[in-house]
């Protein structure tokens, strides 16, 4: 799994993505920086100057890295970093818990407990919030290879919204692996159903014509239509070449321009073919404007998005 | 990422350096005692010990002055400088009775009143670190700790009782003096060998702790050693045997003074022009 993080991190990085900086990482700056300050303010710099130099890295880089803070600290002041690393602890789990984590009683009193773990969960509490307040003519990749990670990301995305101005709720549309059993307000196409058109333009036009009908009965002035994906791979498993399936993303993002409306495009990754992983990905990535990772769970951003009718 | 073999190659080479230098000091100043004269020995300890604790008190002040005396380390190295200050003190009124004035130096003198105030902020300084920097009290640590302070004090305050006079009130008054030094330099060996045994094989490179720790080492068997020595009497002519001990205690604790100065002190013109040179 970290092999194939690295992939994503490289290729992310070439086509300059970059993680949205999480108020959880800001946090967890000063907490560290508190932390070390408490014992002195020549010490703590000199030790945050020595572990940049070890690794050859910038202050911030090293400190939004828990991981990577973690074995430097205990490289040089070996457990005795560990003291430090409690205050962190505490404060991190403090912040889990006034934000919403599902860490329960039992996970804070295990010692075993990491500060990495309690991240993780902070991490993921912060991407799921992104998804459920994501706001319209957002045109969103998730790269998946679990199926529980997906379960989650779809259910934060198609959670209902607060309506303030009709009793109607939200049009949400599902483009689904399968035709699900879901609630009535959850309109759904299978990919069976579009990809049964003998002719691939058809197979877009339909899906074109599908859009537009979820969308026709949102009568929000503020909030958006949602329609996600449950794995875009499909496309090119049946037949879409590689043009063809940018093709149908540049048309999801005209319409997320056009219309109050959000597309959450979920890959299953892992039905990649391992020869094809690279330029796939490429071309996946760039046609959306944020990118989410499973494991950890990290949101990436375009930092030049595009300008949409509202701008 | 190409920076980090040459940061990991400098602490090696800081070590080595700093190890060369050390047995270097040592064996340069105590073999002026070692060499010299039977009739001069005492003269050029005197001489040789004030100057090594004044390179460790000196490097003291100097790492209180760059790091000031704001948190926890601030405050534990501004006790540790004003402890060796203090003992620096001590050494000078010592040196100045023996071989300035010429005068026998009676038990209990003021040095020992400059020395014995001085394991004051000693303690303060070995258990500010203690409480900070161990994780939790191993009990098998404390107990094979506490198994080798008592064998050791035993042993010591036996032998120093069997080679004292009790007969006297000044005899009993010299033992008392002279056995409170093995028995404070124990209370500083006890936290900082634990926190050394507890870090045992988790990195920790860094840390100035194990020479401190070493330094009270030579320090306590130099102290033991001149307490049952001073007790039984032993002549001018055979007694200086101690002094290269604390002349090797006092440079082990500049050495890991300097080791403190040079990787936690933060030297923003260092750094600054380290970058230029990197940049250029």
């Amino acid at each position: 799994m970290e092999l194939a993080n690295f992939r994503y991190l490289t290729i992310l990085d070439e086509l300059r993505y970059l993680p949205e900086v999480s108020v959880s990482d800001r946090f967890l700056v000063s907490s560290i920086k508190s932390s070390l300050e408490s014992i002195g303010q020549s010490f703590s710099k000199a030790l945050l100057h020595l572990m940049c130099s070890f690794n050859g890295l910038s202050e911030n880089e090293l400190l939004t890295n828990y991981d990577l803070f973690e074995r430097s600290i205990y490289r040089i002041l070996g457990k005795s970093g560990q003291s430090i690393l409690n205050v962190i602890k505490a404060d991190m789990l403090r912040y889990a818990i006034m934000n919403g984590s599902e860490i329960t009683v039992t996970d804070i009193l295990d010692p075993r407990l990491t500060v990495s773990y309690v991240l993780k969960h902070i991490h993921e509490r912060e991407v799921f919030d992104f998804v459920r307040n994501m706001p319209p003519h957002e045109h969103i990749a998730f790269l998946y290879t679990h199926e529980i990670a997906k379960s989650n990301i779809l259910s934060e995305f198609f959670h209902r919204q607060e309506q303030d101005d009709h009793q109607d709720p939200l049009p949400l549309g599902l483009i689904s692996i399968k035709t699900p059993k879901l609630d009535a307000h959850l309109l759904n196409i299978s990919y069976d159903e579009l990809l049964n058109k003998t002719r691939k333009h058809k197979a877009k036009e339909s899906l074109a014509a599908w859009i537009t009908h979820v969308h026709s009965s949102n009568k929000s002035q503020h909030l958006a239509t949602r329609i996600a994906e449950e794995d875009a791979t499909l496309w090119l498993k049946n037949g879409f070449s590689a043009d063809e399936d940018l093709n149908l993303e540049q048309m999801f993002s005209t319409m997320t321009c056009d219309h109050n409306l959000s597309m959450l495009c979920a890959f299953d990754i892992s039905k990649i073919a391992e020869s094809d992983i690279n330029s796939m990905l490429k071309s996946i990535i760039s046609a959306h404007d944020y990118v989410i990772l499973e494991e950890p769970f990290v949101v990436y951003g375009r930092p030049t998005r595009r300008r949409t009718n509202n701008n | 990422m190409q920076k980090q073999p040459d940061e990991l190659r400098n602490v090696k080479v800081v070590r080595r350096n700093l190890v060369l230098s050390l047995i270097g000091s040592i064996v340069f100043a105590t073999s002026f005692i070692i060499f010299a004269p039977v009739g001069q020995k005492t003269f050029y300890s005197d001489i040789i010990e004030p100057i090594s604790t004044a390179i460790a008190a000196g490097l003291a002040l100097l790492v209180v002055h760059k790091q000031k005396v704001d948190g926890l380390i601030g405050k534990a190295y501004f006790s540790l400088a004003m402890a060796l200050v203090l003992w620096l003190a001590a050494e000078i009124i010592w040196s100045f009775y023996e071989t300035g004035l010429g005068i026998p130096i009676p038990t209990p003198s003021l040095a020992d009143a400059f020395w014995l105030i001085g394991y004051g902020p000693f303690m303060y300084f070995v258990f500010k670190l203690y409480n900070f920097f161990h994780k939790s009290t191993s009990k098998p640590h404390v107990i094979v700790i506490i198994i080798v302070v008592v064998i050791y004090l035993g042993f010591i305050i036996n032998t120093v009782i069997a080679a004292s006079d009790f007969s006297t009130q000044d005899g009993r008054v010299k033992f008392l003096v002279n056995i409170a030094y093995p028995i404070l330099d124990m209370v500083l060996i006890v936290p900082t060998s634990l926190i050394i045994l507890e870090s045992r094989g988790s990195g920790g490179d860094l840390t100035s702790i194990p020479w401190v720790f070493l330094s009270f080492l030579i320090i306590t068997i130099a102290d033991s050693g001149f307490a049952y020595a001073s007790n039984a009497g032993w002549a001018e002519q055979t007694i200086w045997v101690w002094n290269p001990l604390y002349i090797a205690g006092y440079l082990v604790m500049a050495a890991g003074l300097f080791w403190h100065k040079h990787f936690f002190i933060f030297n923003a013109k260092k750094v600054l022009r380290k970058w230029q040179e990197l940049n250029r």
